[in-house]
């Protein structure tokens, strides 16, 4: 009973709740780094770094603004951009890491039997 | 009917009672597993580096004990409920389910309650668990099936799981004497429920906690947001700290919050000390950051910062670096764009005063501008007020009033606080003390609204635990007796209850005869220590009438003296200094503005003796003002806080109709033959109107005192003496012929016994004097003083007279 019901378990309800698991690390994971909300603000400034500087009406202070502006905007862009791009890597290495796990999962039941194949076989890697 | 026995039936052998069986079996042997797992595949890993074929064999071995603890992980640590089966093994706590044998008897289930943590909670929070449980259970398994069906019933109407509660709930019902026992836990089957879903709360809590994102909205949520150095540093953001409120309480009022938020602008938060407010302020930061359905996107992820006054005010200095301070500050909010400003106790800001800056002029364009989200929290007195000298400051805000929670709500909000309280103080808390505190703190805890009332109490009693650190309802009694002297708990206490019984004799120790107005007050004072008077009133409320000097105010202070702790708690009110309709607002005056006030000393000191001396004197409207205390034993101050008498025993004396007293007397009439057509007199003669008259428990007639009960008057007195002159080591005597004289001379049909206190002892006082002078000190004698000596001193009546009279 004790196992049939692992089995049973593992590769029924056990599956099913594998595939949630995953599906929950991802979606922490796309929360985490919200790379649509990046995208959408790329060009934003960042942390409204120009929002405190007043303008008196001037030439002057209407292109200190206008600049102030510009570098928030270049800093956002980048510092967004690289989290995007940092983001995406992560969430490929996570995808094929879960991947793998799901694979794994599949085949972990045969793993015992394997093992015992390879002991008779006898073959193991060589290094030199 | 077939379908109803089956699901009541424990089926031992179902998947799920299997699969929790071998849930409780593993649970020791997990971490060895997970060792083992991986032990397997270092060894085999490494046999396999040194060119061993074994290594294979461990590496493919390792995966049996992996695949049995994800098992256990994931299904048999916490084998769900199956909601599309109503049998009771597929609806039980599997921790239950695992304990269980095929046929199991009510005291197995009791036993098996005392090893599993729902268990375990009734056992500590209700006093009621499985180590009780299995004292009146049957070993019969026949009468499982009946438990069973019950628990599926209750189950049925909550979430459908058989918890350990809702087993214990089911073997409660079954107890012939549930009733009985449940009265002496101070429980009801409706508190039970409530400890249930408590239960099922905390379980459900603990499963969701771990898989909230730790930071909601992602890393780049606030980069397009501002730069919020200033509020950083003089606010709170107030998501990060979270709230222990499960947000079942003030719904309404939490959603007309997010509603008012949106249209922006500020809200003022409104009501009294401890109803809420700040709580309500944490409820909404925390659902803006978990945001759901119900929230309007633009509120997403907005984050509210209370800032911090005491910071605030240290930080500025002067006033103009105060007021360029919040400038900064209001300024930065704005330009970040997701910051809601919380003003926690926002009236600091508006009024002058100790570690209070009246920053209208600063605050009334802003908030009159609706361009920045402001919220506001605001005792309601304070608000009226800076509402009357400022109407367009208030005008501008939108109010949202917090009303304090009723019990349930009360009781809510003590169990999302109960965790923190416990850590903080080391103890555990009953359930029974939640409700006490309820109760008791209505009455008690002045100047805050529930639930803070309740939780200003619950704190207190974490002074006071039993053994163990629990602290249960009688922690809280002690901390209410502790506190302001009250005793709230029934009398249990050996000495008491024998104080109790012979209230009679101990307050006679003190004063002579009147034994109806004895008996009458002692009789109030069982009612109410063994707990069947009407709570909602005075403990009693007695009207004295009679003529001066026969003992009224004796009594009053007598039973203060016995039962009261002293006759230091009497609180006496002299009437004919309520002479007129303006002597109300002494009556009720705010103790920090007039101490001696009514109602200031009854906060003070609830639990004591209130005379209301020569009450025919006061004016009507004192009368009037009197009333509600007479009748539902609460006065409300000039503070509009209501004062409980409940405590008190209300004693009133009146002179009024005392001549007619005497002149029944005279006529050779009995007390017991006049008393009750003289009350009616009474109320016929409008000196007091019927309906006040009527509020009385009783209305008490002394008659003047009778020459036997004089002569024990003397002698209460001589006892005096004496007691004043056992420093000296002298005891004086009297002689029975001297004390008739004493009596003679003493008695006044106008004063009563009143000069008869000044006779003896300025009499014999005089005389012990003068021996003392004449034969110097004399330790250990006992002076006897004759009817002879007295004449001496008292021969011409004329010098009586003048003593009695005080002359």
């Amino acid at each position: 009973m004790f196992l049939v019901g692992l089995i049973s378990w593992w590769y029924g309800r056990g599956w099913v709740g594998q595939w949630r698991r995953v599906a929950h690390r991802f979606a922490l994971t796309l929360e985490f780094f919200s790379v649509g909300q990046l995208l959408s603000t790329l060009f934003s400034p960042f942390r409204q770094i120009s929002a405190n500087g007043g303008s008196d009406g001037s030439i002057g202070s209407e292109l200190r603004a206008f600049i102030d502006q510009l570098i928030s905007r270049i800093i956002g862009a980048f510092v967004r951009f690289f989290t995007i791009l940092f983001g995406i890597v992560v969430i490929i290495l996570q995808a094929v890491y879960e991947t793998v796990i799901m694979v794994a999962w599949w085949f972990l039941p045969l793993l015992p039997v394997a093992g015992f194949i390879m002991l008779a076989i006898g073959w193991v890697p060589t290094w030199m | 009917m077939g379908t109803d026995m089956d699901v009541k039936l424990f089926n031992y052998h179902s998947r799920r009672a299997q699969l929790a069986r071998f849930g409780r079996i593993l649970s020791p042997w997990i971490f060895g597993l997970e060792l083992t797992t991986a032990l397997l595949l270092v060894f085999g890993i490494f046999l396999v580096v040194v060119q061993m074929p074994l290594g294979w064999a461990l590496i493919g071995l390792a995966a049996v004990p992996a695949m049995i603890v994800q098992w256990y992980k994931y299904e048999l640590r916490e084998v769900p409920v199956d909601d599309k089966n109503r049998s009771i093994d597929a609806r039980l706590d599997a921790e239950m389910l695992a304990l269980l044998s095929p046929q199991p008897s009510p005291k197995e289930i009791a036993l098996a309650l005392m090893k599993v943590n729902g268990g375990l909670f009734f056992e500590v929070r209700f006093g009621i668990g499985g180590s009780f449980l299995k004292e009146v259970s049957s070993e019969n398994s026949d009468d499982t099936a009946s438990i069973f069906e019950e628990a599926l019933k209750i189950a049925d109407s909550l979430d459908g799981k058989v918890s350990p509660g809702v087993l214990i709930v089911a073997m409660v019902r079954q107890v012939p004497m549930r009733e009985t026992l449940l009265g002496h836990l101070q429980l009801s089957d409706e508190d039970l429920m409530r400890g249930v879903k408590w239960y099922h709360y905390i379980s459900n809590l603990i499963a969701t906690k771990s898989s909230k994102p730790k930071q909601p909205g992602g890393i780049g949520r606030d980069w397009s947001f501002g730069w919020i150095p200033n509020l950083s540093r003089f606010g709170v953001n107030i998501a990060q700290s979270g709230t222990m409120a499960r947000g079942e309480i003030r719904t309404d009022t939490l959603m007309q919050l997010v509603s008012n938020i949106e249209a922006g602008g500020t809200i003022a938060l409104v009501g009294r000390d401890g109803v809420g407010k700040t709580e309500l302020v944490y409820e909404l930061a925390e659902k803006l950051m978990s945001p759901s359905a119900a929230v309007p996107k633009s509120l997403w992820y907005q984050q509210v910062f209370m800032l911090d006054a005491s910071r605030i005010l240290a930080a500025a200095g002067q006033r103009g670096g105060l007021e360029a301070l919040v400038s900064n500050l209001l300024g930065e909010a704005f330009a970040a764009k997701n910051i809601i400003v919380c003003f926690d106790n926002a009236e600091l800001f508006f009024e002058e005063g100790v570690g209070a800056v009246d920053l209208t002029s600063l605050l009334l364009p802003v908030i009159e501008a609706r361009r920045l989200r402001i919220i506001m929290t605001m005792d309601e007195q304070r608000f009226l007020r800076i509402s009357k000298r400022t109407p367009a400051l208030t005008g501008a805000m939108a109010r949202i009033v917090v009303q304090p929670t009723d019990e349930s709500d009360t009781l809510k909000v003590l169990e999302d606080h109960l965790p923190m309280i416990e850590h903080r103080r080391k103890v555990t808390f009953m359930y029974q003390a939640l409700k006490e505190a309820y109760r008791l703190s209505q009455r008690y805890v002045y100047d805050v609204a529930m639930p803070g009332q309740a939780i200003t109490l619950l704190e207190q009693a974490a002074e006071y635990p039993e053994e163990g650190g629990l602290v249960s309802a009688r922690s809280v009694n002690t901390a209410i007796e502790k506190t302001t002297g009250v005793k709230t708990a029934n009398a249990s206490d050996k000495d008491e209850r024998e104080t109790l019984l012979n209230l009679e004799s101990l307050i006679h120790k003190r004063m002579i005869g009147q034994e109806r107005a004895v008996s009458v007050v002692s009789n109030a004072l069982r009612r109410a220590r063994s707990g069947v008077r009407n709570q909602n009133r005075p403990v009693g409320t007695f009207l004295f009438l009679g003529p001066t000097g026969v003992g009224k105010t004796e009594l009053a202070k007598s039973l203060a003296a016995v039962y009261f702790g002293g006759e230091n708690n009497i609180i006496r009110l002299d009437m004919n200094e309520f002479v007129s309709s303006d002597d109300v607002a002494r009556l009720i005056a705010d103790g920090a503005d007039d101490p001696s006030s009514l109602t200031a000393q009854v906060m003070k000191q609830p639990f004591s003796v209130v005379l209301l001396d020569e009450l025919e004197k006061a004016h009507s409207s004192v009368l009037t003002t009197l009333l509600q205390l007479l009748d539902e034993g609460i006065l409300r101050d000039v503070r509009n806080r209501e004062v409980s008498f409940r405590d008190t025993v209300v004693i009133a004396t009146s002179n009024a109709g005392a001549d007619r007293i005497q002149e029944y007397i005279q006529r050779g009439y009995s007390l017991q033959q006049f008393e009750e057509q003289f009350v009616n007199e009474l109320i016929s003669s409008h000196i007091f109107h019927p309906e006040f008259l009527n509020r009385f428990d009783e209305m008490v007639v002394f008659a003047p005192l009778q020459k036997n009960e004089l002569l024990q008057v003397v002698d209460l007195i001589l006892a005096d003496v004496n007691k004043n002159l056992a420093s000296q080591k002298i005891t004086i005597s009297v002689t029975q012929d001297g004390k008739e004289l004493l009596v003679e001379r003493g008695y006044d049909p106008r004063l009563g016994a009143r000069p008869m206190r000044r006779m003896v002892q300025r009499t014999v006082e005089n005389m012990v004097a003068t021996l003392l002078l004449e034969r110097g000190s004399m330790p250990g004698a006992t002076i006897e003083i004759t009817k002879e000596h007295l004449e001496e001193v008292l021969g011409k009546k004329q010098q009586a007279d003048d003593i009695a009279a005080g002359l």
